[in-house]
């Protein structure tokens, strides 16, 4: 997949920005300030609103290209804060994007994906209950779970180790890993972890300082 | 700087609103995600509400009663308390004190919950999943609203009906039979629907504010309650007003 940024200004901050990403595999974006890096990513999902320029995907625009298929298929966007829905409980949660793509779908039929992708990720969690049961890095963890479930063509992390401790940085980066053969990733992140060896292009965004203007 | 800050404010309220009925005629596209937060909102604004609307319906009605066969006793005209009943309590306080309760109880939780999850970036992993919040977050609330605030007036009427038979009861001996053959003379088809349009235009009134000032939150917390107070005090001020309109469009055309 290809993404063009084509003078694109948006009202999150990003000024007359011109950049390419090809995520064939995976795409580290490493922002010293991260607000660059986290505007790139919340205009890709259409969480920005763009004043000016264009966003193509594909050679196509970005509108056009997420008419022909649900945006969450294409993009599996993992927030740093691995949010969840605090009204819902986490089994509600991690059904409610694959109730969108297919109302019929039964929970019994994704039990066993769920606790299967749980097992990977070292989750030991009771699903009936609400959020504010467990704390912030099970959640986030949980968030990659979620996404997984979808199987979206990319996966968009932004700060993939905010609020995860020691062991669940070692867990979630051996998946992560895991993950490369088939997913292509586009990762804002400043963790060494995830540069040479991870991944395949590193785009230094201080480059582009200039190209954002907190609003 | 006021003037364009309000109309601002105006032109952004005004497309909230289109947003949320545009998502009326699309509702069966996700109905499957929403039905969930329709059904708990009904609960909590109509279900969880009724002891406090039975209280006050029978406190209501029987106040009516018994202030209105004190002051026409006077003249000899007590058989007319059932006209008081039907003009005070039909027609306008059961829609107006309904109305109130609703923005206390759900008016504010709905504020204040759209404004934590706004700050929380809730609202923003709905939109990241392709989701519209107007469809899943507003528009199952103001149907919520809207369908327990018509059952909540209802109640309302019935309850200060059987009030009003207790007190009458109580001080004039009158025989439930008697009271609602006197009571049912004096209903009208007119009062029933604008009790019945009241209702469904104060809980339209108050799911729109309110979920609108909600959604308004930036990314502060301390926002919240400034909004929630905002949603509340619109809403009290646009329902008397609306109330005023259908009661006097009622009035012309009676």
């Amino acid at each position: 997949m290809k993404i063009e940024f084509i003078n694109v200004s948006s009202k999150e901050g990003l000024r007359n920005l011109t950049l390419e990403l090809k995520l064939n595999k995976v795409v580290l974006l490493r922002d010293p300030s991260e607000n660059l890096s986290r505007a790139i990513l919340n205009a890709i999902v259409g969480l920005d609103e763009i004043w000016g320029g264009e966003i193509r995907i594909d050679d196509t625009g970005i509108n056009d290209f997420l008419q022909k298929e649900p945006q969450i298929r294409s993009f599996g966007y993992i927030f740093d804060e691995g949010i969840m829905l605090s009204n819902l409980s986490l089994m509600e949660n991690l059904m409610l994007p694959l109730r969108w793509l297919n109302p019929f779908l039964n929970e019994n039929e994704t039990r066993e994906l769920i606790d299967s992708w749980m097992r990977t990720f070292g989750l030991d969690l009771d699903i009936s209950q609400r959020p504010v049961c467990y704390h912030a890095g099970e959640l986030k963890m949980l968030s990659f779970v979620r996404t997984l479930l979808i199987a979206p063509k990319v996966l968009m992390i932004d700060d993939p180790y905010y609020m995860l401790n020691k062991p669940e940085r070692e867990n979630l980066f051996r998946n992560l890993r895991a993950l490369t053969s088939s997913y292509p990733m586009l990762i804002a992140s400043l963790d060494d972890d995830f540069g040479d060896g991870f991944a395949d292009q590193i785009i230094d965004l201080s480059d582009f300082r200039d190209r954002f203007q907190r609003p | 700087m006021t003037t364009i800050r309000e109309k601002k404010s105006a032109q952004g309220f005004f497309l909230f609103c289109a947003l949320t009925l545009q998502e009326v005629f699309r509702i069966r596209s996700n109905r499957h995600v929403s039905s969930m937060v329709i059904l708990r909102q009904i609960l909590f604004t109509g279900y969880e509400a009724l002891p406090l609307i039975s209280f006050l319906a029978l406190a209501i009605g029987g106040l009516v009663i018994l202030q209105g066969t004190n002051l026409l006793a006077g003249f000899g005209q007590g058989i007319w308390v059932h006209i008081v009943l039907v003009t005070v309590v039909v027609n306008e306080l059961s829609g107006i004190l309904t109305a109130l309760v609703v923005v206390a109880r759900s008016g504010t939780a709905i504020s204040t919950e759209l404004g934590n999850m706004r700050v929380r970036r809730e609202i923003d992993l709905i939109e990241s999943f392709g989701i519209s919040p107007i469809g899943y977050l507003v528009l199952s609330r103001v149907i919520g609203v809207v369908v327990a605030m018509v059952i909540l007036v209802l109640y309302f009427n019935f309850v200060a009906v059987l009030g009003g038979w207790l007190f009458s009861r109580i001080f004039n001996q009158l025989e439930f039979q008697a009271f609602m053959s006197d009571f049912l003379s004096v209903l009208k088809l007119s009062h029933v629907l604008s009790s019945l349009l009241k209702s469904i235009s104060f809980g339209v009134i108050i799911s729109i504010l309110s979920t609108y000032h909600g959604m308004r939150v930036g990314h502060a917390s301390t926002e919240v309650p400034q909004r929630t107070i905002r949603a509340v005090v619109s809403s009290i001020f646009v329902v008397i007003l609306v109330d005023m309109v259908i009661t006097w469009l009622f009035w012309i055309f009676r």
